[in-house]
């Protein structure tokens, strides 16, 4: 998608923000594709006309408007689709309520017909159809005794299995019509699959010609589609019940052009907002956001749907826009007619910032200094200091070691882990740019020992498996269904896959003097081969070019690919990991699934942290500062109206479960209490553990990540009856109280009931209890006896309110 | 027969679906009406093998029997009937799953037939029992060529194919009759009889099921099967008689196309089976379902008894290869092994082993006192498709590499077969074992020279329409008249040649005689020259001679004459002297007259010596030149004799030649008169 039309897109409807009370008018008609290009008699071309009106409503017109050939010896118009006649070139006219536009027709070879070809016109059957579907005959077993590759991913191999592999059945050269495959596809005989064609359509016809034809195999020189377009790429919607057909136009290697929307499959990721039909038509449903895929070949292209209710009336509020974030999110909340919520309370943000920032609680000193501060500037003087601390590093120390699967094993020795964690924990501690020592680790060569980054190649030593991690970590991809045929929802073929593999298929690894030590080198020498063809793969970056890595280490020159500019993918992910910790969701979610059918929800905002991270030249303090000091980041949890069901423009604070290691080490805080982990002083932090082996009963029951994949789920935030269990009856409330015995110090000081119960709210949750809560507590405390005791249950009560469970 | 009716059947639903709404006059039955309507929607999931959700509907029992989740009609009550409830839409799940709703009469023909009361035939009486027309099972197995001339077609076939098509499609069937010159070919609806010596065309059997997949003839060669259907819809093996052409027998009712079947020994059993991954052993007495086999993993694709008809062997697209007891369907070996789809497999003639080809590219022989495998040979790169053991001990095969090939009985390589152009599937091996017939992708019949392993002739699997047969005989006929024409004219013109060569022989023999006799007589010839020389020149010498002293006489006689003269005209008054002179002078005058004759004859025969001189030297330079000829001509006619030689050699292979295509001519005169009595035949039937 063209992400320059859709800014430019977002500003207009920005710009007309202010008229969106006003009735609607019409400020342009739109014709798509923007230019038809026919070639041969079976040539076609279906055209749209988008109207888009002053509230940023658009509307399919394409049956009201009028449309003419200029030439009609060039090409006639047949219900919307323009079809050949003789060479010559035209325009197409469109006029609608009093707006014009014309786009420019080319019809060449008009009286050639073109020669059926397996590839490119029988094999889109298969995956329009859903005959090669993984539920199908494109099940690694097939199905019925019938295989297809997975989504066309080996043509030459289908092929082969429909015409020869069980000669005489699928076939039938003599009566095409009563080949199995027409037969069993167009339900004349009982398919488990059901009807996928009928007898004299499209699909049926395009068949029987190559069955007429012999079945031949395509030449080697065969045109090979290069990429596609999804027409129109922004709609937006008026209502339930409104319609917008779609056109996808392929281009191939010859430098023809097909309308092959009846050989695209469709997709939605919202049907309850946008669903679409096989043929291409969405319906608008319920109010939201829906994104439309079009699969044609190895190409997922989407394209952006906003549903709104009917005749909507919105006014954006004034809100004061601190930085780009907020720009972009707000321009994103009036396109989807969404109010967002205020800004959050001075003690919802100091909890909040210090969580995140340094994963620990404001203590009762911090929380009143912050509260008696004055300053218009405070919110801002607050994240600096947080910044400046070494938990702060401490935190991205641990997110780095998750994903760069810090952790000893048989394999590994703790020593190097050691080394690994420390190399680490000083990168990000003296703030290294992110590409400098992402460029240091995967480049890394010598001893596991000397050079700790190497132990990167230590803890993978799979040439594939360190090829999915480099691309699931860095570039936030997960590129494993390419290992064995064409990604189904995304644009990585298994071209991509084992071009991208080649980079590490020369690491050479070695022992030393040490027994747990090894040296990783460069090797000089191994391939990649492709399974279908067995061909050597020449390296070639993920979603870039062939690299010349001739004298080189191709490592090196991978990762000075990656972790630079150049790599598009590089600083937005990392960006969007920076950011999910802030929100508890990525841009793109999850931040290492990004695929075209996992679209950004705010695609212009991923794109301008990237640049700006890239401009701040990888450091990621600068973008943290960003994102904290913005009011995305300081809104209240509390939604309003409109914004009660966003749960991915951030129009809203989402409430997050606080990680284990970070709510083990706000329990230890506020109940006084120190843990013992193995190679870590008494009273470390959890969140300072080097070996991802390390764990105890708390940090595995909230679901510390056990760093034996790279998967952003290693950390499971998801609530467990042990959890509860555990915070309730387990040592980790009443033990600690009691151990820490912060009532009874309190008590000992001569602090009234009120004022510990307050110390304890504002410990636990940086707030003072309500009235109300007050009230309650305090009657309790007062009819018992045992303050302590008292004061103690309350204390508990307090450890395991929901409230202290999550940041909010 | 029951298998006619149901197509009729077929053809009312089918009618009723686009025009009527119910069939006229006759109550909905099961077997006309419904049937056939499920055999088109339902059977793919609910068969004897799959019975999703319990439910079996290509069986009248089963219906009435219902599905696991009970009762699936209620006689009389439409609107009870979760059969009908799903088929309309009205309930949950609806049926056929991801496909349009059947046609409206489809549905209001189900709704009649509960309503009716379930009817199974149109007379209400049970479906009969499928029994076949006529005798089919042997007291015995006689092993070895059966008593009589071998069975063949006796009476005239269908030289109509009951399609004709374009093109072949890859040949999946094909087999030899064991003791007849008789090659049956799978074509599409039919199967295709040729002749295996004479390769002629014999005629089509209309197979009305559908596409046979396998043939095999009965070990008598008297019954010829055929097992196969249509692809995820319906599967059966039909018997056919040789003798008739007539269908006898049609057994098997699966869900899809049978892919493998045989006739036991003793033509008892029928066993068959295919994608529903079942070998199901018929009675061939009674159509009644004797064993089924359920061991197979995956499609049965290939099955033969063995010679004595105790075992069944039959195999899968997996690579299990399993031997069974036929007399009660229990296993006796598993033969472990290919790692491939079983292509084919094939016994010995004494049964103690048995072959088997596979996609794995393997041909492998299994003795049968162990069950174990005693060789294993790579025979075609690619997979092995087809497979023959003939009688005579050789074993032929056929596969992806396209190189047919022929093997000694422990599967040492005799040779390969010249190669076909597309991969080669299915081989028949004739009676004789003197040719192999080779059915290929591309649906060509490949007929093969076992000894030398050369290319005869190529067969069609899609034999042309009699109409074209006809018109493509005459112009054949018509060439090869006048290729006849052509040759005789080249053998004149070679005798023409004879001739001519033959005359300039005996000149040349005669010049060297000629020569000979020269030299031989020349100085003979020579002396006899020079003697008529000598003899001329005497005879000149003496005219010259007469000739001179006549001259001198006159000269004398004249001066007498003178003198008298003078002594005249001295005394003139002597009377005597003028009377003398007169006298003299008339004597002289006479004497001049006869000079001249004198000087001819002088001259004449000078001229004789001349000529005899002449003469010498011309018989001299003869003899002379005559030398050099004697040397030459002997090569000369050398030459001439190796010519003639070669002429000669032209004239018998051109007569040879011709008197071949009369004989073609003939035959294929023969052949189009039967067409023509076919094309008659089919006129009359006609009208």
């Amino acid at each position: 998608m063209n992400s320059n039309s859709m800014f430019t897109f977002g500003a207009s409807l920005l710009m007309l923000a202010g008229s969106f009370v006003s009735a609607n008018t019409l400020t342009n008609i739109a014709v798509f594709p923007p230019e038809v290009n026919i070639q041969t008699n079976r040539g076609m071309q279906r055209v749209l006309v988008q109207a888009s009106f002053d509230d940023g409503i658009t509307e399919d017109v394409t049956s009201k408007a009028k449309i003419t050939i200029s030439d009609p010896k060039v090409a006639k118009l047949e219900n919307g689709i323009v079809r050949p006649v003789s060479d010559g070139k035209c325009t197409i006219d469109v006029s609608y309520e009093g707006k014009t536009t014309k786009i420019p027709l080319d019809v060449k070879q008009a009286q050639a017909d073109r020669p059926i070809s397996f590839k490119l016109d029988v094999m889109p059957i298969f995956m329009r159809t859903g005959c090669n579907q993984g539920g199908c005959h494109g099940a690694a077993r097939g199905k019925d005794g019938f295989r297809l590759s997975l989504f066309g991913f080996d043509p030459d191999g289908d092929h082969y299995r429909l015409t020869r592999e069980l000669n005489g059945r699928r076939i039938n050269l003599a009566i095409p019509e009563e080949s199995l495959l027409v037969e069993k596809g167009a339900g004349k005989v009982p398919h488990t699959g059901g009807q996928k064609f009928a007898v004299g359509d499209q699909y049926f016809n395009e068949i029987i010609r190559w069955l007429d034809a012999g079945a031949p195999v395509d030449s080697a020189s065969i045109a090979t589609p290069l990429s596609i377009d999804v027409y129109p790429n922004k709609v937006v919607m008026n209502g339930k019940g409104s319609t917008q057909q779609i056109v996808v136009r392929a281009k191939y290697s010859d430098g023809s052009e097909r309308d092959v929307t009846s050989l695209s499959l469709f997709m939605s990721n919202n049907d309850s907002s946008a669903k679409i039909s096989p043929d291409g038509l969405v319906t608008a449903g319920d109010r939201g956001e829906a994104f439309i895929m079009a699969r044609f070949h190895t190409f997922t292209v989407g394209s952006q749907f906003i549903v709104l209710p009917k005749d909507l009336k919105f006014n954006f509020p004034q809100s004061q826009e601190k930085n780009y974030i907020d720009t972009l999110v707000n321009a994103k909340l009036k396109n989807l007619r969404i109010t967002p919520s205020e800004v959050c309370s001075d003690e919802a943000f100091l909890r909040r910032v210090y969580v995140d920032l340094n994963g620990i609680l404001p203590t009762v000193e911090e929380f009143q200094k912050f509260m008696a501060n004055k300053a218009p500037n405070k919110r801002e003087q607050l994240v600096e200091e947080l910044l400046a601390k070494k938990e702060f590093a401490e935190m991205w120390v641990l997110k780095w070691a998750e994903l760069l699967q810090i952790r000893s094993s048989n394999d590994v020795s703790y020593k190097s882990t050691l080394l690994y964690y420390n190399w680490l924990q000083d990168r990000i501690a003296r703030n290294v740019p992110f590409n400098q020592w992402v460029q240091e680790l995967l480049g890394a060569s010598g001893g596991t020992f000397k050079n700790p980054a190497t132990n990167y190649y230590q803890n993978e030593r799979d040439i594939l498996k360190v090829t999915e991690n480099v691309a699931q970590v860095f570039m936030g991809m997960r590129i494993q269904c390419a290992q064995c045929h064409n990604h189904p929802f995304d644009r990585w073929t298994m071209d991509d896959y084992y071009g991208f593999a080649a980079f590490f298929c020369q690491i050479g690894r070695k022992g030393t003097d040490d027994p747990r030590e090894l040296t990783v080198f460069n090797s000089g020498n191994g391939e990649v081969r492709h399974p279908v063809g067995n061909r050597v793969m020449a390296p070639k970056f993920l979603g870039g070019s062939t690299a010349d890595v001739a004298g080189k280490d191709r490592r090196q020159v991978m990762a000075n690919w990656l972790a630079s500019p150049e790599n598009p993918y590089f600083a937005t992910n990392l960006s969007n990991i920076v950011w999910a910790h802030f929100f508890g969701i990525g841009i793109i979610n999850e931040v290492d699934d990004v695929r075209v059918s996992n679209p950004a929800s705010n695609q212009e905002l991923l794109n301008e942290m990237g640049k700006k991270f890239t401009e701040y030249n990888y450091d990621f303090k600068k973008l943290v500062r960003d994102i904290c000091n913005s009011n995305t980041y300081q809104r209240s949890t509390k939604a309003n109206e409109s914004n009660d069901s966003d749960l991915k423009n951030f129009s809203h604070a989402y409430i997050r479960r606080i990680k284990a290691e970070t709510f083990l080490d706000c329990i230890s805080q506020v109940t006084e209490t120190k843990n013992k982990f193995p190679g870590l002083p008494l009273g470390a932090r959890a969140v300072q553990i080097a070996d991802g082996q390390v764990s105890n009963y708390f940090l595995t029951t909230f679901g510390r990540a056990t760093r034996e994949s790279v998967c952003s789920c290693e950390v499971k935030l998801e609530p467990t009856l042990s959890q509860s269990l555990h915070l309730l009856n387990g040592d980790a409330t009443t033990q600690r109280i009691n151990q820490g015995n912060l009532v009874g110090r309190l008590l000992k000081e001569k602090k009234a009931p009120e004022e510990i119960l307050n110390e304890i709210y504002i410990r636990c949750l940086s707030r003072l209890p309500s009235a109300d809560e007050k009230k309650k507590v305090l009657a309790l405390v007062t009819a018992e006896t045992d303050k302590k005791r008292a004061l103690d249950d309350a204390f508990w009560a307090v450890l395991n309110t929901r409230e202290f469970m999550f940041n909010h | 027969m029951v298998r006619s009716t149901i197509l009729a059947g077929l053809v009312i639903v089918l009618g009723v679906g686009s025009a009527q709404a119910q069939p006229a006059g006759k109550k909905v039955n099961f077997q006309e009406h419904i049937l056939p309507f499920f055999q088109d929607k339902c059977i793919g999931c609910h068969n004897q093998d799959k019975k999703s959700a319990g439910v079996i509907l290509n069986s009248y029992s089963k219906i009435l029997e219902g599905g696991s989740s009970g009762a699936i009609v209620k006689s009389g009550d439409a609107e009870g009937s979760s059969l009908y409830q799903v088929v309309a839409h009205k309930a949950e799940p609806i049926m056929p799953p991801k496909s349009p709703k059947v046609a409206d009469a489809s549905i209001q023909l189900l709704e009649k037939w509960i309503k009716e009361g379930l009817l199974e035939t149109p007379t209400g009486k049970p479906m009969a029992l499928n029994k076949p027309t006529g005798e089919i099972a042997l007291g015995t197995v006689r092993r070895g060529k059966p008593e009589g001339p071998p069975p063949m077609p006796e009476k005239p076939l269908s030289l109509e194919p009951t399609v004709i098509t374009k093109r072949g499609n890859a040949v999946t069937a094909i087999a030899a009759s064991p003791w007849a010159p008789l090659l049956a070919v799978g074509g599409q609806k039919q199967i295709i009889l040729y002749n295996t010596d004479t390769l002629e065309f014999l005629g089509v059997l209309p197979y009305t099921e559908g596409f046979p997949n396998v043939l095999k003839f009965s070990r008598n060669g008297g019954f010829l099967l055929a097992g196969g259907g249509r692809g995820g819809k319906s599967g059966s093996a039909s018997l056919y008689n040789i003798k008739t052409g007539e269908k006898v027998f049609t057994v098997g009712q699966e869900a899809d196309a049978v892919l493998a079947a045989d006739i036991s020994p003793d033509q008892t059993q029928i066993a068959l089976g295919g994608p529903s991954k079942v070998v199901r052993v018929y009675s061939t007495t009674d159509g009644k379902l004797l064993h089924e086999i359920r061991k197979h993993t995956d499609w049965v694709t290939s099955i033969e008894y063995s010679p004595d008809g105790v075992l069944l062997a039959s195999g899968d697209r997996n690579g299990n290869l399993f031997i069974w007891e036929s007399h009660n369907g229990k296993e006796y070996f598993t033969l472990k092994g290919h790692t491939n789809c079983i292509n084919d497999i094939s016994w010995r003639a004494d049964g103690n082993v048995l072959s088997s080809v596979s996609e794995d590219g393997t041909l492998r022989l299994w003795e049968m006192e162990n069950g174990t495998q005693i060789k294993s040979v790579a025979s075609h790169a690619g997979g092995a498709q087809g497979l023959v053991f003939h009688r005579d001990g050789n074993i032929f095969t056929s596969g992806r590499d396209k190189l047919p090939k022929a093997w000694k009985t422990d599967a040492t390589a005799i040779r390969n077969m010249e190669a076909t152009a597309e991969i080669a599937l299915k081989l028949a091996v004739s009676h004789d074992a003197h040719r192999i017939f080779v059915g290929d992708w591309d649906g060509n019949i490949l007929a093969y020279n076992v000894a030398d392993g050369k290319k005869i002739d190529t067969l069609a699997s899609n034999p042309p329409a009699l109409k074209d047969r006809l018109d493509s005989a005459a112009k054949e006929i018509a060439s090869l008249k006048e290729q006849i024409q052509k040759q005789k004219a080249e053998a004149a013109a070679i005798t023409a040649q004879e001739t001519k060569a033959k005359t300039d022989l005996a000149n040349m023999q005669k010049s060297l005689a000629d020569a000979n006799q020269l030299v031989k007589d020349g100085p003979a010839k020579v002396k006899e020259a020079q003697q008529v020389i000598s003899k001329a020149l005497a005879l000149q010498t003496q005219a010259a001679n007469e000739m001179k002293s006549r001259e001198v006489l006159i000269s004398t006689l004249g001066e007498s004459a003178k003198r008298i003269q003078d002594l005249a005209n001295q005394n003139k008054q002597d009377g005597s002297y003028p009377r003398s002179l007169q006298l003299l002078n008339e004597t002289i005058a006479k004497l001049r007259q006869e000079l001249p004759a004198l000087q001819a004859v002088n001259q004449e025969k000078l001229k004789a010596h001349t000529q005899a001189n002449a003469d010498l030297k011309d018989l001299q330079a003869k003899i002379a030149a005559s030398q050099p000829q004697i040397a030459a001509i002997p090569k000369q006619i050398e030459a001439q004799q190796k010519a003639l030689a070669a002429i000669q050699a032209q004239i018998s292979p051109k007569n040879a030649a011709v008197a071949e295509l009369e004989k073609l001519v003939t035959f294929k005169e023969a052949a189009l008169q039967k067409y023509k009595a076919a094309a008659t035949l089919a006129k009359t039937a006609k009208s």
